[in-house]
C-alpha cells in the first residue's frame, strides 16, 4: 500500500507500522466534511495542478503487482491473437478453396450459371457473381435493406468484427495455429502475413490438391471438385472478359508497367444490379496485383484524349504507395448525362474536364430517369482515398444562373459530418468560394462562420456578379470549406464543380461530397494572401521518453514580414511551454537581414510526458532591434486545443514518441499574453 | 485480509481461459481517485462490494463474457488508479480501450470538475473512434449529493456521450451501464463496416497494423517512423 492511501484513510495514526495495518475506511462524517471543502482532497486532481518535475517512482512491492497483472494480461493477450489467428485462418481456406471465376460461374463452388441452372446473384462487396448457395443475405442497417454477400466476403466481414480489426482499422497481430503442413505457416510463428489480397483466390492456384482437400475439411459447406483447371483460370478470366467487352479499348500507361484496361460497352455479360441500370455507372477498379483497371459500364462512354487518361492515372500512381493498403472501389452515379464534377478522383485540368464532360454528353448511353424538369439533382459518391482519413463530409447547395443580371446566386443550404478540427471533435466552418479560373475578375466570397458544428447550416446566398453565358461555358465554381481560427484558417475540404452544367434561370440543387486538397500553384493568388502574410515556420517535435523533455526544432521560417527599412528583418524565434513550473524559455540566434532564415536549433523542454496534453508550446518570431524594442514578426501555439493540423502534430507527438515530427505552420498575428514573450 | 481479491481468482480463470465468444472488446474505466472504479467493476464483474477504500495499484482488470443481441461477448475491464502518479502507465493501456467508463464521484465536485480534463485524456491517447459513458457513481448517498443529476446530464450532453448514475454499493444501473456500453460499441462496428467496406475487402490494409501504430500514424507523412 502506499504513502498516499495510509494518509487518506488511516487517520491520526502516524506511525502505524507499515503495509499489515488493517485499513479503515473514514467515516460518514469525514467524507461529508471533505465533499464540502472547495479545495480537492481527491489525490489525483491535487497532484494535476502542481507541475512537479518528477513523480514518486514506484516501490518494489507496487511494481510487482503491476507486474502480475501485466502478465495476467499477456496470457490474455496470447489467447487472443490465436483466437485471431483461428480466424484468419479459416478465411484464408475458404478463400483458397474458391474455384469459381464470378463471372460465368459461382465464384465459390464454380457452378456455371445458365439459362436452365440457377442465375448467380452478385454480391454485394466484390460484386462477383455467386450462386444461391454460396451467398447469404444480411440486412444492412445503413443501406436499409437487406444486401446479398458471398461467403467469402461475409466471412469477412465477420472475421473484422471477431478480430476487432473494425476498430483499429486494420488486424491485430495474431498467431496461425500450428499446421501440418509446414511448408504454408510453420509452427506458431507470429506472422503479420501479406495479407487477404483481394485476388487471394487465385493464389489457391498454386496449391496442391491434396492440401485444398485437407483444408476443406475443417468447417467447410463446400466441397472442391476440379482443382487441374485452376493455375490457368486468371488468365482465362481475363481473356473472357476482354472477348465479351467488345468495345474494348486498350490504354498503356508504359511509365507506370501497369496493366490498365478501359472496357466499355452496354453489353456486361453480368446482370446488373437494377440500381445501377437505372443511374448509369462508371467504376473505377484497382487490383493491387494487376494495376489500375477501368471499367465503364451501362454507358457509352468515349474518350479521346488518352493524355487526360494518362493523368488521370498519375495520379493515381503517385497515391498508389500512399494507398497500397487500400483498395479504392469508387463509384460515381449520375442521374443525367449533362453532368461533369471534379471529385479528387478525376484531378484534370478545366480544358480536360471540359472535353471530357463534352465527351460524355454526346454519348447517352444510359437510360434517363429525369425529365426536363426546372429542377435538378446531382450526386457525386465520395472516393475511398479520402476515407483514408475519414470521410471529409458532403455540402448542399443550389445554384441559378440570372441571366438578365449576369449573376449566379449560390445558396449554400449546408455541411455535413465534416471533419473534426479541434479535440472536442468539432469545428469552426465556413465557406470560400471562387470561380476558376483566376484572373480576369476577382471573385472570392465567404460565408459566415458557424461556431462549434460538424453539421453547419449557412443557409446564405452569395452572388458573384458579371458572369457572361459565355463565362459559364469554361469556368468552374470552386469551393473550400475551411475551419475559422485564430492562427490561421485549416483546410476541411474542397469541391470544384464545373459551371456549364448551369441553365439561364434554373435552379439546380447540387449534393456532393468533399475532396481533399488538390495543392494547385500559387495559392495566394487563388484564395488570396491574408493566409500566409505572416510567413511560415517549419518545425520538429518529439518528445524524448530517455531524456523526459520535449525536443523542439525550430528548422526555418519563410516569408516573414519585413521590418526594418531596408527590406529585410532580423528575425530571431523564442520558445516556451505554458505552463510550465521550471519556466523554461529559450530564443535562437538571430538571422541578420534575412525573411527566410535557416535556424537548425533544437531545444529540451524538460516535462512530464502527461503533461503535455495540459500544455501549450508557444513560439514567437520577433526582429531584432537595437535601440527601440523588437518588432513582433507572428506566433505560432501548439496544444490539445490546437486545430487541424497544428492539433495533429501535437498529438502525434505525444501518440509516437520518441520520432521526430515536423510541420509547417502558419505565423498568426496574434500576440500571446505578455507573460511569455 | 482483502475480501477483493480473494475468490475471484478460480473465477477470472474460468471467464478468461473461455474462448467460447464472438467479440471482444476491451473497456477502460477512468475517473479521479476514490470515485469507485474498483467498487463499479467488483460489483459488476463478482457482484461483491466492500466500502473499504484500497487504492488500485497502477492498473487491474477482469474478464467477464455477457450474451448481448444473440452474440457472446467477452469483455477485458480495466480499471485503472485515479491517481496523478501511475498516469504513465494508465495512458498506455487507453489506445487498446473500445469503450470508456468516464466516472465522477456524486459526492465530490472535485471529480466531476475534472471530467473535462479525462476526457482530454481520451481524445489525446485513445483510438479515435473510442466510445464513451458518463457516469456518476454513489447515488445512495443522496445526503452528500453536491452534483444534481441535472448537471451530469447536461455535462454529458454537451459532451456528446451518454450519462447514467449509478451505485457499486447499491448495485444501481452498474449493469445498466456495460449494457449500452457494449450496445454502442456494437453499433459503432456495424457503423465502420459499412462505412469501411473498400477497407475491408482490401484487406491488404489490415497487415499494415502493428503494435506502435496509432490511428493515423500509417498514414502521416510527417512521422519519420
Amino acid at each position: 500500500m502506499t504513502e498516499l492511501n495510509r494518509k487518506m484513510v488511516d487517520h491520526g495514526s502516524p506511525h502505524s507500522s507499515p503495509v499489515k495495518q488493517k485499513w479503515v475506511c473514514p467515516n460518514d462524517r469525514m467524507l461529508a466534511l471533505r465533499a464540502r471543502v472547495s479545495v480537492g482532497w481527491s489525490v489525483k486532481t491535487h497532484e494535476l495542478n502542481s507541475y512537479k518535475s518528477e513523480s514518486p517512482t514506484l516501490d518494489e512491492e507496487e511494481q510487482e503487482t503491476i507486474r502480475a497483472v501485466i502478465k495476467r494480461a499477456e496470457d490474455l493477450e496470447t489467447m487472443e491473437q490465436q483466437r485471431v489467428g483461428r480466424l484468419v485462418e479459416r478465411l484464408d481456406n475458404m478463400k483458397r478453396n474458391a474455384v469459381g471465376t464470378g463471372l460465368n460461374q459461382c465464384i465459390l463452388c464454380g457452378d456455371n450459371f445458365g439459362v436452365l441452372s440457377s442465375h448467380g446473384m452478385i454480391c454485394f462487396d466484390c460484386k462477383k457473381n455467386v450462386c444461391q448457395k454460396c451467398g447469404v443475405e444480411t440486412y444492412s442497417t445503413t443501406k436499409k435493406e437487406s444486401v446479398w454477400r458471398c461467403k467469402i466476403c461475409a466471412e469477412t466481414r465477420e472475421m473484422w468484427k471477431k478480430s476487432g480489426a473494425w476498430f483499429f482499422k486494420g488486424l491485430p497481430k495474431y498467431v496461425l495455429p500450428p499446421k501440418k503442413n509446414t511448408n504454408m505457416t510453420g509452427k506458431y510463428s507470429l506472422n503479420r502475413r501479406p495479407g487477404l489480397e483481394k485476388n487471394n483466390w487465385s493464389k489457391a492456384s498454386n496449391m496442391k490438391s491434396e492440401e485444398v482437400e485437407e483444408e476443406s475439411s475443417s468447417e467447410e459447406d463446400r466441397k472442391t471438385t476440379t482443382t487441374t483447371t485452376t493455375p490457368t483460370r486468371n488468365v482465362e478470366s481475363k481473356e473472357r472478359s476482354s472477348q465479351l467487352y467488345s468495345d474494348c479499348t486498350e490504354y498503356e500507361s508504359p511509365a507506370m508497367k501497369l496493366l490498365h484496361r478501359c472496357s466499355i460497352g452496354n453489353k456486361s455479360p453480368t446482370p446488373i444490379d437494377s440500381d445501377e441500370e437505372k443511374l448509369g455507372i462508371i467504376s473505377f477498379k484497382f487490383d493491387p496485383s494487376e494495376g489500375p483497371e477501368l471499367m465503364g459500364s451501362a454507358h457509352s462512354l468515349r474518350r479521346q484524349s488518352s493524355d487526360c487518361q494518362g493523368k488521370n492515372l498519375n495520379y493515381y500512381g503517385d497515391h498508389f504507395d500512399s494507398i497500397s493498403s487500400q483498395y479504392p472501389n469508387f463509384i460515381c452515379n449520375w442521374q443525367q448525362s449533362q453532368c461533369s464534377l471534379l471529385t479528387s478522383n478525376e484531378r484534370y485540368s478545366n480544358s480536360d474536364l471540359c472535353s471530357l464532360s463534352a465527351e460524355s454528353m454526346s454519348s447517352g448511353g444510359g437510360p434517363r430517369t429525369s425529365k426536363p424538369t426546372t429542377e435538378e439533382i446531382f450526386e457525386i459518391a465520395s472516393d475511398s482515398i479520402t476515407n483514408l482519413q475519414g470521410n471529409l463530409g458532403s455540402i448542399e447547395l443550389s445554384l441559378v444562373y440570372d441571366s438578365l443580371a449576369s449573376s449566379i446566386h449560390v445558396y449554400l443550404h449546408r455541411a455535413k459530418n465534416l471533419k473534426a478540427m479541434d479535440i472536442n471533435g468539432l469545428a469552426d466552418p465556413f465557406c470560400k468560394l471562387n470561380i476558376l479560373p483566376v484572373g480576369v475578375k476577382s471573385h472570392r466570397l465567404r460565408t459566415r462562420t458557424v461556431h462549434k458544428t460538424k453539421n453547419p447550416e449557412f443557409n446564405e446566398t452569395l452572388t458573384f456578379y458579371g458572369v457572361t453565358e459565355s463565362d459559364l461555358k469554361r469556368c468552374a465554381l470552386h469551393i473550400i470549406v475551411l475551419d475559422d481560427d485564430n492562427y490561421g484558417h485549416d483546410f476541411m475540404g474542397e469541391a470544384r464543380l464545373q459551371l456549364d452544367i448551369l441553365k439561364p434561370d434554373v435552379i439546380q440543387n447540387l449534393f456532393f461530397y468533399l475532396d481533399k486538397h488538390y495543392p494547385v500553384e500559387s495559392e495566394e493568388a487563388v484564395w488570396g494572401e491574408e493566409c500566409w502574410s505572416h510567413g511560415r515556420i517549419l518545425i520538429t517535435l518529439c518528445y524524448s521518453t530517455r531524456r523526459k523533455s520535449l525536443i523542439v526544432g525550430v528548422i526555418k521560417c519563410v516569408n516573414l514580414a519585413p521590418m526594418d527599412n531596408n527590406g529585410f528583418s532580423d528575425p530571431f524565434v523564442k520558445i516556451c511551454l505554458k505552463p510550465d513550473a521550471l519556466n523554461q524559455k529559450f530564443k535562437t540566434s538571430v538571422k541578420w537581414k534575412n525573411l527566410n532564415p535557416i535556424f537548425n536549433e533544437e531545444f529540451a523542454f524538460e516535462t512530464k510526458m502527461t503533461d503535455l496534453a495540459m500544455q501549450t508550446l508557444v513560439l514567437t518570431v520577433w526582429d531584432k532591434d537595437y535601440g527601440k524594442s523588437n518588432d513582433y514578426l507572428g506566433c505560432l501555439e501548439l496544444s490539445c486545443k490546437s486545430k487541424g493540423e497544428r492539433l495533429r502534430h501535437w498529438i502525434d507527438m505525444i501518440k509516437f514518441p520518441d520520432h521526430k515530427h515536423e510541420g509547417l505552420h502558419s505565423l498568426c498575428e496574434l500576440q500571446p499574453p505578455p507573460n511569455s514573450s | 485480509m482483502d475480501p477483493m481479491s480473494g475468490a475471484t481468482e478460480p473465477k477470472w480463470q474460468k471467464d478468461a481461459a473461455d474462448q467460447n465468444f464472438d467479440y471482444m472488446f476491451k473497456l477502460l474505466i477512468i475517473g479521479n481517485s476514490s470515485v469507485g472504479k474498483t467498487s463499479f467493476l467488483f460489483r459488476y464483474a463478482d457482484d461483491s462490494f466492500t466500502s473499504a477504500f484500497v487504492s488500485t495499484v497502477g492498473i487491474d482488470f477482469k474478464v467477464k463474457t455477457v450474451f448481448r443481441h444473440e452474440k457472446r461477448v467477452k469483455l477485458q475491464i480495466w480499471d485503472t488508479a485515479g491517481q496523478e502518479r501511475y498516469r504513465t502507465i494508465t495512458t498506455a493501456y487507453y489506445r487498446g480501450a473500445m469503450g470508456f467508463i468516464l466516472m465522477y464521484d456524486i459526492t465530490n465536485e472535485e471529480s466531476f470538475n475534472s471530467v473535462q480534463d479525462w476526457v482530454t485524456q481520451i481524445k489525446t491517447y485513445s483510438w479515435d473512434n473510442a466510445q464513451v459513458i458518463l457516469v456518476g457513481n454513489k447515488c445512495d448517498m443522496e445526503d452528500e449529493r453536491v452534483i444534481s443529476f441535472e448537471r451530469g446530464k447536461q455535462l454529458a450532453e454537451q459532451l456528446g456521450i451518454e450519462f447514467f448514475e449509478t451505485s457499486a454499493k447499491e448495485n444501481i444501473n452498474v449493469k445498466a451501464v456495460f449494457e449500452r456500453l457494449v450496445d454502442i460499441i456494437c453499433d459503432r462496428m456495424s457503423e465502420s463496416l459499412d462505412s469501411d467496406a473498400n477497407n475491408i475487402l482490401s484487406g491488404q490494409k489490415g497487415t499494415r497494423l502493428t503494435e506502435g501504430q496509432g490511428p493515423q500514424g500509417a498514414h502521416n507523412p510527417n512521422c519519420n517512423c
